[in-house]
């Protein structure tokens, strides 16, 4: 766990570390090179920030119904688990234990349906989409 | 948005439309040849078309009461229709119809509508005060909260076939693209089960909210 | 088959949908009526958290009745 925790933390360093060069070679460009060629560099700026803010709101999407159904995936296991369990010992209770089973597992799957619609926000209708298209 | 081959898809109107005509010309042909040739020792098609109406017989009996054989024809053909369209998916060219929002959405609101105005006609005035709640100085709030949660219900029940039905379709058309050998037949046909499991959910949740409506205060408090 | 097992499970099985759907509507009916009134942000807050406490309620009826029958 901590190895893939520590590869998403340098993943995500290294995205912003290459951000903050891309815009400072920008910067430095842009004042030694004529107006010409400021505009130019501008557009790159805003490719990049556009390419940068699509891919990481992909990635935000896929994590979100990644992790969220990990979460839900385990608490299911473990409630199915438990109802066996009694059940085996007390099989008079079949009936009323399947029922409670199913309402719990019920209210985790909304959960992991809370991390779907994330994804799907994130992907189709993505609430910062207006500021970064202008 | 990636694409299934379709064999017939006719410029103009949506697929659906095709696909839900032929569903229908398909029941319409098997029920005229099958009701004109009726046994007493059915065969094989005619035992598998009174399996599905003794079973609606027996549930609307069994969760309604007595006054549920009035609703055989509509649920029925709900069963008879959607088993139907769910399995037109698995044959390579054709799209189910229940694939679109739009089909299980109309399914879900005549169950809805038709649910609301037999409870509305069976207790006359008194079925506004199931949305009041248990106590008369929270009715304001709970007023909306009933509303809320009665409106929930034919959108979860028509998103529920939707989205199994289309995330079937739609992994075989990704698996398609991805290696267009042995691996999508398979999965095309391991998808019959889930069919069937949809179709019996959608129409037993049909049962099941007329019911609720149908069913009077007193019962509940018991 | 049982009748009240399968009415029991059947109805269990679809409150999972009934949360989230109903704080949907709820978000979609404040966001209808911030566009009517010309608030910004009051009624989608007020009525997703009442479409949240809707969904709970759902399950809180459920539960009480299946607590009263008997299988």
């Amino acid at each position: 766990m901590f190895k893939v925790f520590s590869v998403l933390v340098a993943f995500a360093l290294v995205m912003l570390e290459s951000a903050k060069v891309f815009a400072a070679n920008i910067a430095g460009n842009s004042l030694a090179v004529s107006a010409a060629a400021h505009t130019v560099a501008s557009s790159h700026a805003e490719i990049m920030s556009k390419s940068l803010f699509f891919g990481l709101s992909a990635l935000g999407g896929g994590l979100a119904i990644g992790l969220g159904v990990i979460g839900a995936g385990v608490g299911m296991g473990s409630a199915v688990r438990g109802a066996l369990e009694s059940m085996g010992r007390n099989p008079a209770m079949e009936k009323k234990l399947i029922v409670w089973m199913i309402t719990g597992m019920a209210i985790m799957e909304s959960l992991a349906l809370y991390a779907l619609l994330i994804t799907f926000i994130l992907f189709y209708a993505n609430p910062f989409k207006a500021i970064i298209l202008k | 948005m990636l694409k299934v081959p379709i064999l017939i898809s006719i410029p103009g109107i949506p697929i659906y439309w095709t696909m839900t005509i032929i569903v229908m010309a398909v029941i319409l042909s098997v029920a005229f040849i099958v009701g004109k040739s009726m046994k007493v020792v059915p065969g094989h098609v005619q035992s598998f078309f009174e399996l599905i109406i003794v079973m609606t017989e027996y549930f609307l009996k069994e969760i309604i009461g007595d006054e549920g054989e009035m609703y055989l024809p509509l649920i029925a053909s709900f069963a008879i229709f959607i088993l139907f369209s769910n399995l037109l998916g698995s044959i390579p060219g054709f799209t189910s119809p229940t694939a679109t929002i739009d089909t299980t959405a109309t399914l879900a609101l005549i169950v809805f509508v038709l649910s609301h105005l037999m409870g509305a006609r069976k207790h006359g005035f008194k079925y506004l005060k199931k949305f009041l709640g248990p106590l008369i100085v929270l009715a304001p709030i709970m007023i909306i909260i009933e509303v809320m949660s009665a409106l929930s219900r034919p959108f979860s029940h028509a998103l529920r076939l939707f989205a199994n039905i289309f995330a079937e379709e739609f992994m075989v058309t990704v698996l398609l693209f991805l290696l267009p050998w042995v691996v999508p037949a398979i999965m095309m046909y391991m998808q019959i089960f889930t069919d069937f499991m949809q179709a019996f959910v959608f129409y037993l949740l049909a049962i099941i909210y007329i019911a609720l409506s149908l069913e009077s205060e007193e019962m509940e408090e018991v | 088959m049982d009748k009240q097992f399968i009415k029991q499970i059947t109805r269990m099985s679809s409150l999972g949908l009934n949360v989230i759907i109903s704080s949907l509507i709820g978000f979609a009916m404040g966001y209808y009526l911030d566009k009517y009134t010309g608030y910004i942000y009051l009624f989608v807050i007020i009525f997703t958290l009442i479409g949240f406490i809707a969904g709970i309620y759902e399950i809180y009826k459920q539960i009480k009745k299946e607590i009263n029958t008997k299988i």
